[in-house]
């Protein structure tokens, strides 16, 4: 008999994707805001993961890339630059890219290790302090009032003024970045990413040029963090320097183990269940720092996988006898597949 | 025939310690030239400096008449290097068939040979027909769906062999292939590397402490001693050389 099991990470998918479409009609504002906000971290988290657990690379300071790409789309709204909100959008991408290209081009070729992760983590909080002096930018007070974008396409316009309008603004643009990022690990590139991720040396043996390979996804992963940037701002109203601090910068490493590295949605879940477990805890004044501390640190003791890591060895210890072929494997062998 | 590999006057130290100290050989096409000495005479140190792992502080390392003495690694496989590990080294968390994918696509990027549509997430039908038939051919073909962390010490060795096939090497860098290996599964991996040598007439160098492996496959040897060469020649001519008997063959010999 066949595996059924394996349905039950796209069933939990779509289920929590419906229902997070669905929550602006039930939800009141303030959980709205909060979702949207889980959204843009789960896709900041994923791109970082893509990093970690993809690439072998540990980032320290990936907030430097969100926080270009909100401040971009945060001047762009607010001073009313003749650039519409999708192509600001594709702007914070491509300043992401070109920033991560260029730091990476110098930084993947002298560092790696801990190395690496210190000089990203100097090179975010740099950003924080020059953003710090710049007039234009509002210093450190940042830029506050930031409009919501009205979009024109020509013969309809889409008003993204209204809190409901503009979350789904997210949701689609937060699915479409994690499905080209799923679809890049699980990819020809995803593969060869992985084989360094595993063991970069033995990967130059056969033949791969892991510089280049490293620097391909180090460009990605800083595209996509800007681009969330981009998001959070209009979502948010504001972006302070703070945006840059290294807090913001260990908040993907924390959904991510969380949520489980080892799988790809693991930070994504690792950052709704954050934010929930953020929210439940907002009324506990003065101690709730304490309690999301404790919840944490027990959550990450009892499941060292994370949240999916312990989801997944509980659904394969319960349908072990079942252990046939997946559907979604890569490679088939005698027309089955692995 | 020129030679496919030519080494002059290669010295690597680290740090204070000399490990080879002027190396000058010559390996000739579709030979199997075999290096043999104690422990820590130099022999994988020497491996590392061919295949580009570690830079060499002296010399000159030619392949098939470029210098190759300051390429990168990775551009030393595109041209033809192969090699397996004195201690086998797979990817563990790919499965088995993923391990030679991953090769063979590496090798089709290096060729800039369009495998399948770009955005196409599973491996193209050739890539994975290339890749089975490597695993099959090793032996592993139960084990392909099997991630490599599970697999034995000796299947690791067959997989790291389908890894280096996947790149189509034209020179194989064997070293110790059968280190800590049974009896019968030496054997195997004799037999394994002849038949790669008669299906795809490589040159291979390798390293190894069974001497019936060596006088089994070698054409040539070269005993190292302390990262100096003691002696080249063929089996015939090492086993008549006085000094290499005294140094190191001593006991060997005798059940040779
Ligand atoms: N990375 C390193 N740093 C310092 N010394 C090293 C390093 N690698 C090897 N050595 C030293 O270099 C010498 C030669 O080592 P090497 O591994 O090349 O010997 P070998 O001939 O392969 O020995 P074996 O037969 O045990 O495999 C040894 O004395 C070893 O301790
Ligand atoms: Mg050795």
């Amino acid at each position: 008999m066949a595996d059924r099991s394996v349905y039950f990470w796209p069933a939990a998918g779509v289920i929590a994707l419906i229902a997070t479409a669905l929550a602006p009609l039930f939800a009141n504002d303030s959980v709205t805001f909060i979702l949207g906000l889980a959204m843009i971290e789960a896709v900041f988290a994923l791109s970082w993961n893509l990093l970690f657990n993809y690439t072998g690379i540990a980032s320290f300071g990936h907030a430097a890339f969100f926080t270009l790409g909100a401040y971009f789309v945060a001047c762009a709204q607010r001073y009313g630059w003749d650039v519409t909100f999708p192509l600001q959008l594709l702007v914070a991408f491509a300043l992401g890219g070109g920033a991560a290209f260029a730091i990476g081009a110098v930084a993947l070729k002298r560092a790696s290790g801990i190395h690496l992760a210190i000089l990203t983590l100097a090179i975010a909080e740099v950003v924080r302090m020059v953003i710090g002096y710049i007039d234009y930018v509002g210093r450190d007070d940042g830029l506050g009032g930031i409009p919501r974008p009205v979009v024109n396409l020509g013969l309809a316009t889409l008003d993204l003024r209204s809190s409901s309008a503009y979350y789904w603004c997210i949701l689609v643009v937060c699915v479409a970045l994690a499905l080209g990022l799923w679809w890049l690990v699980r990819s020809r590139y995803g593969r060869a990413l992985r084989s360094i991720a595993e063991d970069a040396e033995r990967a130059t043996f056969v033949g791969m040029d892991i510089y280049k390979l490293r620097l391909f996804s180090f460009t990605i992963s800083g595209a996509v963090a800007a681009i969330c940037g981009g998001l959070s701002a209009p979502w948010v109203q504001i972006v302070t320097p703070d945006l840059s601090h290294w807090l913001h910068s260990a908040q993907p490493m924390l959904n991510t183990l969380l949520g489980g590295s080892a799988m790809f949605w693991g930070p994504a879940v690792g950052a709704f269940a954050y934010s929930l477990i953020n929210y439940s805890t907002r009324t506990l004044d003065g101690v709730s720092e304490i309690v999301v501390g404790g919840i944490l640190l027990t959550i990450i003791l009892i499941a060292p996988t994370g949240i999916t890591g312990a989801l997944e060895s509980l659904r394969r210890k319960i349908f072990q006898k079942w252990r046939a072929a997946s559907p979604w494997a890569q490679v088939r062998v005698k027309g089955e597949q692995i | 025939m020129k030679p496919v590999l030519e080494v002059t006057n290669l010295h690597k130290s680290y740090a204070a310690l000399k490990v080879l100290k002027g190396l000058n050989f010559n390996v000739a096409e579709k030979e199997t030239f075999a290096i043999i000495g104690p422990n820590g005479a130099g022999k994988t140190t020497l491996f590392k400096v061919l295949t580009g792992e570690v830079p060499c502080n002296v010399g000159q390392i030619k392949f098939r008449g470029t210098d190759i003495t300051h390429q990168q690694a990775f551009r030393r496989v595109h041209s033809g290097f192969g090699r397996t590990f004195q201690v086998a080294r797979v990817f563990p968390s790919l499965t088995v068939a993923e391990n030679v994918i991953v090769a063979v696509e590496a090798r089709l990027r290096a060729e800039n040979v369009r495998s399948g549509k770009w955005y196409h997430w599973r491996p193209a039908a050739e890539v994975r027909d290339e890749a089975l038939h490597l695993v099959a051919d090793l032996g592993l073909a139960n084990e392909a769906e099997r991630e490599a962390r599970y697999l034995s010490h000796g299947d690791k060795k067959r997989l790291e062999f389908a890894i280096m096939l996947g790149g189509r090497p034209s020179i194989l860098m064997l070293d110790e292939p059968t280190a800590g290996m049974s009896p019968t599964e030496r054997v195997a991996i004799t037999d394994l590397i002849r038949r790669i040598k008669s299906e795809r007439g490589v040159t291979v160098l390798m390293t190894e402490h069974d001497m019936d492996v060596i006088f089994n496959l070698s054409d040539r040897l070269m005993v190292m001693n302390y990262g100096e060469i003691l002696a080249v020649g063929s089996p015939k001519e090492v086993r008549a050389n006085k000094t290499v008997r005294d140094v190191y063959l001593g006991q060997e010999m005798a059940h040779a």
